[in-house]
């Protein structure tokens, strides 16, 4: 019915909807795989939350389905920069959480030896003697204690982005710019085509990889109801200093966190109650003071230090923060999300994408997939968070 | 006037290199003593460089010659050596940026206060344009604040001791103006105004004492024009330096350069090569327009023992210690058939290639419009100034650079269209002063008229008026005409847009060929009729930024963005929207996170 009215029309094996992150490696580990791809965004590649982030990694989760696929999608992102000719900068500073409660500490220390060190990942518990000792720039009034993941680390996010954008563009990937999804045509209970704004593509398979948007969009277009909710969060970079924060520090009572670039400039935020929904990317004065107050008190050397940018940008929450991959059978045939992946997209995507592409060509789900795939908001096999703080 | 800068003393000792850039750690000497070149200086780790006790780093490293080329924005992430050597060398490229140290910094007091300031009118900006309309709006009565970043007011004119055209000697007219205003309303000094926060509008002082929180009816954005460093091979060269900053070197401060050259000849370049050469400097002229710009003053240049090089381009240049050696050429326009090359060796080259400050209506989503009669990029706005969000309204240069005599009546009418808001003035009042206005416009050079006509009518970029490709760049020294693009991109590697993160025109110019899938673009098919060029899409400035970081020093883009714009819009003919820009982010001017923390 749409067709004809798009000012390009083509066929394609599959579309992605969505050029972060996760749209860019789905796109081209399909066309790794030899099928034909075309890619929208309502935007610009990688304009959504994927170069909004820290730019952060980290192994360690709250629960065992989520830790698991952590450590195998480190590996692989840390694998980026060969596999795709662009540098992503990679480097190991580590995650260090500071404690102020006993509890708190305590629900560390049993997560370590019940999941963490089982898997071969073990944190390091620090006394504050060993705290002042090992990052001495840190004010340890009322904290009690900290726990360090060693094997956490960091990415250039926009380099990866590139990567994939060339690589994809390489092998005949189509990328549509400002290029919304409009209309998904089904027929006898399977996708035909995706129309956006000026391009029509007959295809049998589309992947949506939209991130925050995902959500709404499959509802609208599908009346698929996936529970992905976007919540806005800012964030803020200093002008850059000499090497200062020698590790990724996040106050686990305040909410803090702050760390520092490459390039010398101290990044980080605080994460405040609220920010549901499609707010506008704005930022707030309540939120720069408090962030700064908290920084300033941590980290009493950063006083002297100037915010150059703040800029604000949406976590893609579930109800149990983490994402969702595959389909169900009562969607339409070729159907699957890629998604919601609650603040974690950009070091889990690339190698999700990578299962996301074996279960669409090959039916293969993969153990360390199963977790996540859809139906576990229909059986209420949600995945539990056993971090309490 | 504040203390002499320690920067004279260098100057006059002959030493242009003050500075060493982050990256390559050259010596990068763009000088510009100005409250909007804050975040430029630290980018290199250099503060207050411009007050008597600067702060240097203390240790400044250089990447060695031949590895250059690895370290540039473009290739550094695409290096397959870099990739495989990354696990044992990113420590030591960490450590080698020129960056201050976190102690080195200058303090900031912990008693920082955070104060609320409120008032009907809120004026950024206490040149020419700001003080105009405080004037007039103190007049009907409001209360009225002016935040102003440096510590005088008057801007430009301050140091203008030229005769400006309806308002006599520069520096008189302004200094009377000033006078007038500080007895009628407040005024906020050393005050940078940082934008807009969904829930409050701040500020803060350069002293670090304080953060100020606004709250007003109306606000009006009066930042003026800001000079911009010059683009031609061997611009990173430390002897380049603006108008203002040069004019206030010699008359305040007493540095004495022999011969200088100013670049820009419109309206300001030409006052500021007068005001040299009323002080006895050795002044060149020089544009790549036709003709001198400046229809005011043109007649003025000769008699005032100026030298021109009208219709020229820079192709190199090198310091050769006693001085920076220019070579230039005349146009390669389809006219020109005489080759025409000259030298010149000066002191100091001047930019007077101005763009208006665009940051404030850019941060609040302001349509930014192309219009080459009134200085390149501007905010869309109607003849009152009103920028169609509500209560904000922009005023003299940085709605489009215009005589100061027109910002005056400008000024007015910005004025009394609040003043008709309030219900304190009628309509026909207002009405009376725009007609005057008008006429002011058209009689002094009918295409602003016309241009204002177009952005308060929303006709441009539509079938009534398309926004027209760009025919010259000012900024770019190097290729006054479509012809000499092709010459000019041969020297790209040594042209630098970017100061913050040494950012060459070659860098941009590879981040599109990635951008574009490998795609060569060949500027000379552009610039024919084939179908290839008018399909083909350049990449936006936003991806640009995210190939090779431009505009993310903590300048934001102040030095960059404007002129990268219009660059490739000139090489690529394209219409600048096309191209558009960056997301203008808060603040204007970084803060210290001891000042957002406030004191306990």
């Amino acid at each position: 019915m749409s067709e004809g009215r798009g000012l390009i029309s083509l066929s394609a094996d599959a579309v992605v909807v969505g050029a972060g992150i996760v749209g860019l490696a789905v796109a081209y580990y399909l066309a790794r795989r030899g099928l034909s791809v075309v890619v929208f965004d309502k935007g610009y590649v990688g304009g959504g939350s994927s170069t909004r982030n820290a730019g952060r990694y980290r192994v360690h989760f709250g629960n065992r389905e989520n830790t698991e696929f952590a450590i195998r999608a480190i590996r692989k992102l840390e694998s980026l920069s060969n596999e795709l000719g662009w540098n992503g900068i990679f480097e190991r500073p580590g995650y260090l959480w500071l404690t102020r409660r006993k509890e708190v500490l305590e629900s560390y220390e049993r997560l370590n030896e019940q999941l963490w060190k089982p898997l071969g990942i073990p944190v390091q518990i620090l006394t504050t003697d060993e705290l002042k000792d090992r990052f001495p720039y840190i004010n340890t009034k009322g904290i009690i204690g900290a726990v360090f993941g060693p094997q956490d680390g960091a990415f250039h996010h926009d380099y990866i982005i590139m990567g994939y954008y060339t690589k994809a563009l390489d092998l005949g990937v189509k990328i549509f710019e400002f290029s919304e999804v409009k209309n998904v045509g089904i027929e006898s209970g399977r996708v035909v085509s995706v129309s956006s704004s000026g391009v029509f593509a007959r295809t049998r398979n589309v992947v949506f990889a939209a991130g925050a948007w995902t959500g709404e969009l499959m509802r609208e277009l599908l009346g698929i109801d996936l529970p992905i909710r976007p919540v806005r969060r800012e964030i803020g970079i200093t002008e850059p200093v000499r090497p200062l924060i020698n590790t990724y520090i996040i106050d686990a009572e305040t909410n803090l966190y702050i760390g520092q670039t490459m390039r010398g400039e101290i990044l980080g935020s605080i994460e405040l109650e609220g920010g549901e929904g499609f707010l506008p990317y704005g930022n707030t004065l309540s939120w720069l003071t408090a962030w700064a107050r908290e920084a300033v008190k941590l980290i009493p050397s950063l006083r002297n230090i100037r915010v150059m940018r703040i800029w604000s940008g949406y976590y893609e929450m579930t109800p149990d923060h983490s994402h969702i991959m595959g389909r169900l059978d009562t969607w339409p045939e070729g159907v699957y999300v890629l998604s919601g992946f609650s603040g974690h997209g950009f070091m889990f995507g690339p190698y999700a994408a990578e299962l996301l592409v074996k279960y669409m060509l090959d039916g293969v789900v993969d153990p360390l997939m199963k977790p996540f795939l859809p139906d576990r908001f229909i059986t209420g096999n949600l995945i539990k968070e056993l971090l309490v703080i | 006037m504040s203390k002499r800068p320690w920067i004279i003393e260098e100057l006059n000792r002959g030493n242009y290199g003050v500075m060493r850039s982050s990256r390559y750690g050259e010596t990068r000497g763009f000088i510009c003593c100005e409250w909007w070149c804050e975040g430029y200086w630290a980018s290199s780790g250099y503060y207050n460089l411009c007050g008597d006790k600067p702060t240097r780093p203390s240790k400044v490293s250089s990447v060695p010659a031949p590895f250059k080329g690895l370290a540039s924005p473009s290739s550094f992430p695409r290096s397959r050596l870099l990739i495989l050597l990354w696990p044992f060398i990113r420590e030591r490229i960490r450590s080698s940026l020129n960056r201050i140290s976190a102690n080195e910094l200058p303090g900031v007091m912990a008693t920082a206060v955070h104060t609320k300031v409120s008032t009907d009118v809120l004026i950024v900006g206490g040149g020419v344009a700001g003080l105009s309309v405080a004037k007039e709006l103190a007049k009907l009565g409001f209360k009225v604040v002016i935040v102003e970043g440096e510590d005088y007011l008057g801007g430009h004119l301050v140091i203008d001791d030229t005769e400006v055209k309806d308002l006599g000697r520069g520096s008189e007219f302004i200094g009377k103006l000033s006078k007038e205003v500080e007895s009628l309303v407040t005024v906020y000094r050393g005050v940078i105004f940082d934008g807009f926060l969904e829930d409050a509008v701040i500020g803060h002082s350069r002293d670090f004492t304080k953060l100020l929180i606004f709250n007003y009816r109306y606000l009006v954005l009066a930042q003026g024009f800001r000079e911009v460093p010059l683009v031609f091979p061997g611009n990173n060269t430390p002897r380049m330096m603006t108008g203002l900053t040069i004019l206030k070197f010699v008359k305040w401060w007493g540095f004495k350069p022999r011969r200088v050259l100013v670049w820009g000849s419109d309206d300001w370049g030409v006052r500021v090569a007068m005001n040299l050469a009323q002080l006895g400097v050795e002044v060149y002229l020089g544009d790549n327009s036709v003709t001198i710009r400046s229809d005011l003053y043109r007649d003025k240049v000769a008699s005032s023992g100026i030298r021109t090089f009208i219709g020229m381009n820079i192709v190199d240049s090198k310091d050769t210690g006693d001085g920076l050696r220019l070579v230039l050429e005349n146009l390669r326009g389809k006219k020109a058939k005489i080759r025409r090359r000259e030298e010149v060796t000066v002191d100091v080259i001047v930019s007077a290639a101005r763009i208006p400050v665009i940051d404030l209506p850019a941060q609040l989503n302001a349509q930014i419009v192309y219009a080459p009669e009134i200085g390149g990029l501007t905010p869309r706005r109607g003849f009152t100034g009103d920028l169609g969000l509500g209560n904000v309204y922009v005023v003299g240069d940085a709605g489009g650079l215009l005589p100061e005599h027109l910002i005056v009546r400008q000024a007015r009418v910005t004025a009394m269209s609040i003043g008709v808001k309030e219900g304190l003035i009628g309509q026909d009042v207002l009405d009376r002063e725009l007609a005057e206005f008008k006429r002011d416009l058209v009689t002094t050079n009918s295409s602003y008229y016309n241009v204002i006509l177009r952005f308060e009518q929303g006709l441009q970029g539509s079938g009534y008026y398309a926004e027209p490709n760009v025919n010259y760049v000012p900024m770019w020294a190097t290729a006054g005409t479509v012809e000499d693009v092709e010459n000019a991109i041969k020297s790209a590697d040594r042209q630098y847009l970017c100061f913050c993160e040494d950012i060459t025109l070659r860098d941009v110019i590879e981040a599109i060929k990635v951008l574009m899938h490998g795609k060569e673009v060949k500027v000379k098919i552009l610039h024919g009729e084939e179908e290839e060029y008018k399909s083909l899409k350049i990449p936006s400035m936003e991806r640009i930024k995210r190939v090779i970081g431009l505009g993310t020093g903590p300048c934001q883009g102040k030095f960059c963005l404007v002129s990268t714009n219009l660059i490739l819009s000139f090489i690529y003919q394209k219409k600048p929207n096309e191209i558009g820009l960056p997301r203008i982010r808060f603040p204007e001017s970084p803060i210290p996170m001891g000042v957002l923390a406030g004191g306990e």
